[in-house]
């Protein structure tokens, strides 16, 4: 062990600012970038399983149109819509 | 060598592949990383001698070496995917590079803001224009510029050309930034290490430098094999392999 005491370790022989100012940022800014990361990682599994719900939901729809009128209705008219130009 | 090599090289430039071997690797890659990093900074300091010339602030140089040196192996990775990128027309090119230039960028900054903060008391000054420090601000900007460009450009294959270019053309910078100390007459510092040559410091202190910069390096692989996965889950999201996976997650209830 270098120091004598814990207030020499954290005054570092009167660089402190210098020293600790340039640890400091650097393990600030890797927190910064393992949060965001872990983040970005959230918002892109939830927006990939909102777009797996959609468009599992209206597969069913076309697949079997008469269970239409229990999805949403903008969904619902779509499904109608498609069903109009088919019908000759 | 090759011929055994390259089917399994191959193997995992497919983007499935590569998305299940990254999950593996990451977190053994952020646990060395905090493994090394911890032993590293213990000996750095707590253990390691004060400096003769400069005193205690010479501590500065176990974030300062070892982010500088990875601001400039980050460069020429992203320089080596590009190529790969260029030549073989890999998807898993691009992700790398575009997966390693935030880290880069975080290195470069470091490297300039802790060289202020050891320049302003041994050098009296925070910042001068010689050639070491301006060609690492030049390479800062070169990953602003290509993290700036990938992220404005709509069509992704086009944006991973456009990058590719900037990585490869802005790869020049990285050695001169290496032997500025050599070739012109700086006010920072010759090397810390040289090739072949004895380090010209004490063990203690060029032990805690290299366990810093392998965590360094362990790090930026966890966060790099991290980030290619969040990318793929934008840009795979159409494949069925990727689909099949997130439902089967989703549906066991961890996300």
């Amino acid at each position: 062990m270098h120091w004598s005491s814990w207030q020499a370790f954290w005054d570092m022989g009167g660089y402190a600012l210098f020293v600790w100012g340039s640890f400091g940022v650097t393990f600030l800014l890797i927190a910064l970038e393992v949060w965001q990361a872990r983040a970005s990682w959230r918002e892109e599994f939830a927006n990939l399983t909102d777009a797996i719900h959609i468009d599992n939901s209206l597969q069913e729809t076309l697949v079997q149109p008469r269970s239409a009128a229990t999805l949403t209705p903008v969904v619902a008219a779509k499904t109608r819509t498609e069903q109009d130009v088919q019908t000759p | 060598m090759s011929k055994s090599l390259s089917p399994r090289w191959f193997y995992y430039a497919a983007p499935q592949n590569f998305f299940h071997l990254s999950a593996q690797l990451w977190p053994w890659c952020a646990g060395v990383a905090v493994a090394l990093g911890l032993l590293g900074l213990y000996l750095g300091l707590l253990v390691a001698p004060v400096d003769a010339q400069q005193g205690e602030a010479y501590r500065i140089i176990f974030v300062h070496v070892p982010a500088s040196w990875m601001s400039m192996v980050i460069y020429m990775a992203m320089a080596f995917w590009s190529i790969m990128g260029l030549v073989f027309n890999t998807r898993l090119s691009a992700l790398m590079t575009r997966a390693l230039a935030p880290t880069g960028a975080m290195f470069a900054f470091i490297s300039l803001f802790s060289g202020a903060l050891w320049g302003k008391p041994m050098w009296g000054t925070w910042w001068v224009w010689d050639a070491r420090l301006t060609s690492e601000l030049l390479l800062f900007f070169l990953y602003l510029g290509y993290i700036a460009l990938t992220s404005a450009i709509e069509d992704s294959k086009k944006g991973d050309r456009a990058g590719a270019l900037i990585a490869v053309v802005g790869s020049v910078n990285v050695p001169i930034i290496y032997f500025s100390v050599k070739w012109w007459n700086t006010l920072h510092q010759g090397s810390s290490i040289t090739m072949g040559q004895a380090p010209s410091m004490a063990q203690l202190m060029l032990w805690a430098m290299l366990l810093m910069a392998l965590s360094f390096w362990a790090y930026t692989l966890a966060v790099v094999f991290y980030r290619v996965r969040v990318m793929m889950l934008r840009r795979e999201r159409q494949s069925h392999w990727l689909r099949a996976w997130v439902s089967e997650q989703s549906a066991g209830g961890h996300t």
